[in-house]
Formats: C-alpha cells, sequence, structure tokens
C-alpha cells in the first residue's frame, strides 16, 4: 500500500517535472533521460545508458531509462564504452525502442 | 581519433581478448567499474576483443579473475609501459648518462673548421696562422680566444675588411670579407698615335684626345693613322701625347673552299670473310684462321659477347666482319658538297679574327666547273678598329 503511493507520488511528481520542463523548454536531460545523437547511419552516441543488455555483431541492445534501445544493422561494435556514454559503430540499419524487458535484460 | 592515440600514448593502453561467458556481463561490470572499453569486438560467441588504458586493464584483470573471465593480452604500449620494461633494463640509465656526458664533452671541441669568403687572399695562409694559434681541428672551445685571431687575421693580411670567427655547433667557421682593391691608377706620358689593325670602310669617329687623320666615309689600310697623338691649336704644333678615341669601321673576312665533283671511294666488292677474336687480359687473339690476302678491306664488328660478366675474369668474343674493297670514283652528292664547303668556307672567313656579335652580313657565292665546285663567303661586320702604337 505504501509502495504503490510512493509510486502514484513519484509518477505524479515525474509528470509535474516534464510539463514544467516543456513550459520553459529546458532541455530533457533534466528528467534523467537518455540523449541520442546519430551520425549519418554510421555512429551512434548515446549519453546516459545503463548498459549492454545484448552485444553481436549484428544487433546491440543498451539499456537507457525506461526503455530498450535496440540497433540493428552489420558490422557493429562498440566504438566506446563508458560510465555515461557509448559510441555504437557500424552500418546501422534500423533503430528500435521497446519497454524494458525482462527476457532480454 | 587522434585524441584517443594521444591517449594511447601518454596513458598506456592494452588490447586483450576476454573470453568467458555473457561478455555483455564483463562490459556492464567494467561500467560500474569505472572501466572505459573501446573498439570492443565481439569475436565469438564467448570471447569479446577490446581496448583499454593501462590502469583500466589493472582493475579489469582483478575483475575477470573474481568473475572467472579468461584475459589474454594481445598487444600493449604507451609511455608507462615503455617505462615500466625500462625499468627492467638496469642498464639503460647509466647508458642514457654516459650518453649525454659524452655528448657534452664532445660537444667542448672543435670537430670542423671552415673557411669562407676567399678570393684574392689564400685562405692556406690564414691556416697556418690560425693554426699556429691553435684555431684547429681537435682544439677546445673554450681554449680558443676568437677576439684575438680575428684581430691576427686582419693585421697579417691587408686585402681583408673584416674577419668573424665564430662556432656553429662543433664547427669552428672563418668568415672573411675581402677589400675592394682600387684599380691602379696608369700615368700615360708616352706619345702615341691609333693606327688602324684591318682595313675597312669608316661608318663611326669617337675622338678623346688627339688629332684626327681620318673621315667618316673613307676606305682605310691595315697600319694607317687614324688618331695621331699630335696636339695642335690652330694648325701649329703646340704638344705630343697619347692618342685616344673609337674608330668604327665596315670590315670584310672571305673564306675560299673547294673540291673535285668526283670523289674516290672505297667500294665493296661483295668478297667477305667473317673473323672471330678473342680479348684475354687486354690482348686479343684471333680464333679463326688468317683472312685472305686482300688489299684493301674494311672491318666491322658485328656482335661482341662478354662471357663471365660481373666475374673475376671475364673475355669478350668479337665477331668481325672483313669486306674487301676498291678505290672507285663516283659523282659527289652536290648538296651535301655545297654544304660541306659552305661550312669550310664560314670558318675559314671567321678565322681571320671578327667578333660573331659584329657580323652584319654574310654572302654565300657558289661557283662550279666541270670538275671543282667552289663556295666563297664574305662576311661582313662592323667593328672598332684602332690600336695604340707607340711612336
Amino acid at each position: 500500500m505504501v509502495m504503490k503511493k510512493k509510486r502514484i507520488k513519484s509518477q505524479k511528481t515525474g509528470k509535474a517535472m516534464e510539463k514544467i520542463t516543456r513550459v520553459f523548454e529546458l532541455p530533457s536531460e533534466i528528467l534523467g533521460r537518455s540523449r541520442m545523437v546519430l551520425s549519418g547511419n554510421s555512429d551512434l552516441f548515446i549519453e546516459n545508458h545503463g548498459g549492454i543488455c545484448k552485444y553481436t555483431p549484428t544487433e546491440i541492445c543498451v539499456k537507457v531509462p525506461e526503455l530498450l534501445v535496440c540497433v540493428r544493422g552489420a558490422g557493429l561494435l562498440l566504438k566506446a564504452l563508458g560510465k555515461e556514454n557509448l559510441i555504437i559503430f557500424g552500418e546501422i540499419g534500423e533503430i528500435i525502442f521497446e519497454p524494458e524487458r525482462k527476457d532480454v535484460c | 581519433m587522434l585524441t584517443d592515440r594521444i591517449c594511447d600514448l601518454f596513458c598506456g593502453y592494452m588490447v586483450v581478448v576476454a573470453e568467458g561467458l555473457g561478455p555483455e556481463r564483463l562490459m556492464n561490470l567494467c561500467n560500474q567499474n569505472g572501466i572505459s572499453l573501446r573498439d570492443v569486438k565481439r569475436i565469438t560467441y564467448t570471447e569479446l576483443r577490446l581496448r583499454l588504458s593501462f590502469a583500466g586493464y589493472r582493475k579489469l584483470k582483478k575483475l575477470a579473475d573474481s568473475q572467472k573471465y579468461k584475459l589474454h593480452l594481445k598487444k600493449s604500449g604507451g609511455i608507462p609501459l615503455k617505462i615500466i620494461r625500462a625499468k627492467k633494463r638496469i642498464a639503460i640509465l647509466p647508458a642514457a648518462v654516459f650518453l649525454v656526458f659524452a655528448l657534452f664533452v664532445a660537444s667542448t671541441f672543435v670537430w670542423d673548421v671552415k673557411y669562407s669568403g676567399f678570393d684574392a687572399v689564400n685562405p692556406f695562409e690564414v691556416r697556418e696562422l690560425l693554426e699556429n694559434m691553435g684555431l684547429k681541428t681537435g682544439a677546445k672551445k673554450d681554449s680558443i680566444n676568437r677576439e684575438a685571431a680575428e684581430k691576427a687575421v686582419m693585421e697579417n693580411f691587408d686585402g681583408l675588411a673584416w674577419v668573424n670567427i665564430y662556432f656553429m655547433g662543433t664547427e669552428l667557421n672563418i668568415q672573411v670579407v675581402e677589400a675592394d682593391q682600387p684599380e691602379k691608377m696608369v700615368e700615360d706620358t708616352g706619345v702615341r698615335d691609333l693606327v688602324a689593325q684591318k682595313d675597312g670602310y669608316i661608318t663611326e669617329l669617337r675622338v678623346y684626345a688627339g688629332t684626327l687623320r681620318v673621315t667618316e666615309g673613307q676606305t682605310v689600310r691595315a697600319g694607317q693613322v687614324l688618331i695621331s697623338g699630335d696636339i695642335t691649336a690652330g694648325g701649329a704644333l703646340i704638344g705630343q701625347g697619347a692618342a685616344r678615341g673609337e674608330v668604327f669601321a665596315q670590315t670584310t673576312y672571305v673564306g675560299v673552299a673547294s673540291k673535285p665533283l668526283m670523289q674516290i671511294v672505297a667500294q665493296k666488292t661483295g668478297s667477305v670473310y667473317n673473323m672471330k677474336y678473342i680479348r684475354l687480359g687486354g690482348r686479343l687473339y684471333s680464333l679463326t684462321r688468317e683472312m685472305p690476302a686482300y688489299k684493301e678491306y674494311v672491318a666491322e664488328v658485328q656482335r661482341v659477347t662478354v662471357v663471365g660478366e660481373n666475374m673475376p675474369v671475364f673475355f669478350k668474343i668479337y665477331d668481325v666482319l672483313i669486306s674487301e674493297t676498291m678505290k672507285a670514283s663516283v659523282p659527289a652528292d652536290k648538296k651535301a658538297l655545297s654544304a660541306e664547303l659552305e661550312e669550310t668556307a664560314y670558318n675559314q672567313a671567321l678565322a681571320g679574327g671578327v667578333d660573331p656579335d659584329d657580323i652584319t652580313g654574310v654572302n654565300v657565292v657558289a661557283a662550279q666547273s666541270d670538275t671543282d665546285m667552289k663556295i666563297l663567303v664574305i662576311i661582313e661586320a662592323t667593328e672598332e678598329i684602332s690600336q695604340a702604337q707607340d711612336r
């Protein structure tokens, strides 16, 4: 019961913060969301990631807050993997945003 | 990319292959432990090739041991690693120190002496003087008194305007600037006339001193006085001196060449004989029997075979074609003969002493009789013909 109340409270706070950022046109990073920069179809820069869920030369799944980003393509490799950001390099075919999945991560 | 390479150089890098189940887990563990990975590539299902810093490698090693991953070091580089390796080589530091010391000691001596700017002054004399003062190869740089050497050179050699002795590393440079010597004034007191050194038709006259004896448009002969050294006033002789002036005249030079129209040439009879010779140690030996007794013949080398080239001992074999000839009278090629005669006649005319720059025209006259061809070349020139002659 207490947990449910806490969750409802945090959801309300999150919505309020979202409204504030929208009204004041603040960058959405302050909400703790990740930022992604795609250069052509070869470089994908992801900031504020939560770890690697799957890594093969054809698919890399990265956990970001509230989402799972799956990058599919050919010859994919992690050019850099830091604590907060990573760079995926290769021939990127598609990027799929999925809700967090327990079977993958 | 460049920043990565610079970072690799200064921080050191390792390329390792991590082996174990679920490499993603290892990557996330690295992430949590603050180990930055680069160029992460999945080689096989259980192998992951990654590049990381030297500090990161140490952390990863501990992590891999605890998580039962195997690490295989594939490549490493960078300054920190080199330092670590160098630490193991105890002789390197003393050797480096010795090298620096040896360089320092070597740089305190003169290794070479260079002289520049010498033209009229003999550099060997300067060298001798400076060597006596200790400025030579092998001398210690501290022992050289450059100011005193400069002063000594200046005092001993009159023809120098400036001397600079300086070091460029271990090289001693002696640089001089020679003084411009004024031309010697020669007092001209003799009585002298200007005479024509060759026949010509006078086109221009310039008199600086003396009395003019010819006029423009006059034809003069070699040896004729053009400007005399007499100084006159109102027709009366008041003194004598050296005549000075310039006399330009049109001159001609003639060259003649002739040759018969029929020429005697050696004509091959068709009788040939092949000879083989071998050259061994500077001597020529015949490999075939003696050639037939031709009265006249020409020999042509058809082929040279080198046996044992690039070897300490080698020899050459010559294939020679001997063709019998006999003299025959044949008509000459008139065009070629004319060109040949023209060239001969022109060179003959030039040999008269004309400066090619003074030539104003060339005339060619060709004459042909039944037996001969004759070419006459007349070179026209305008030149200065006066020549001083003591009276």
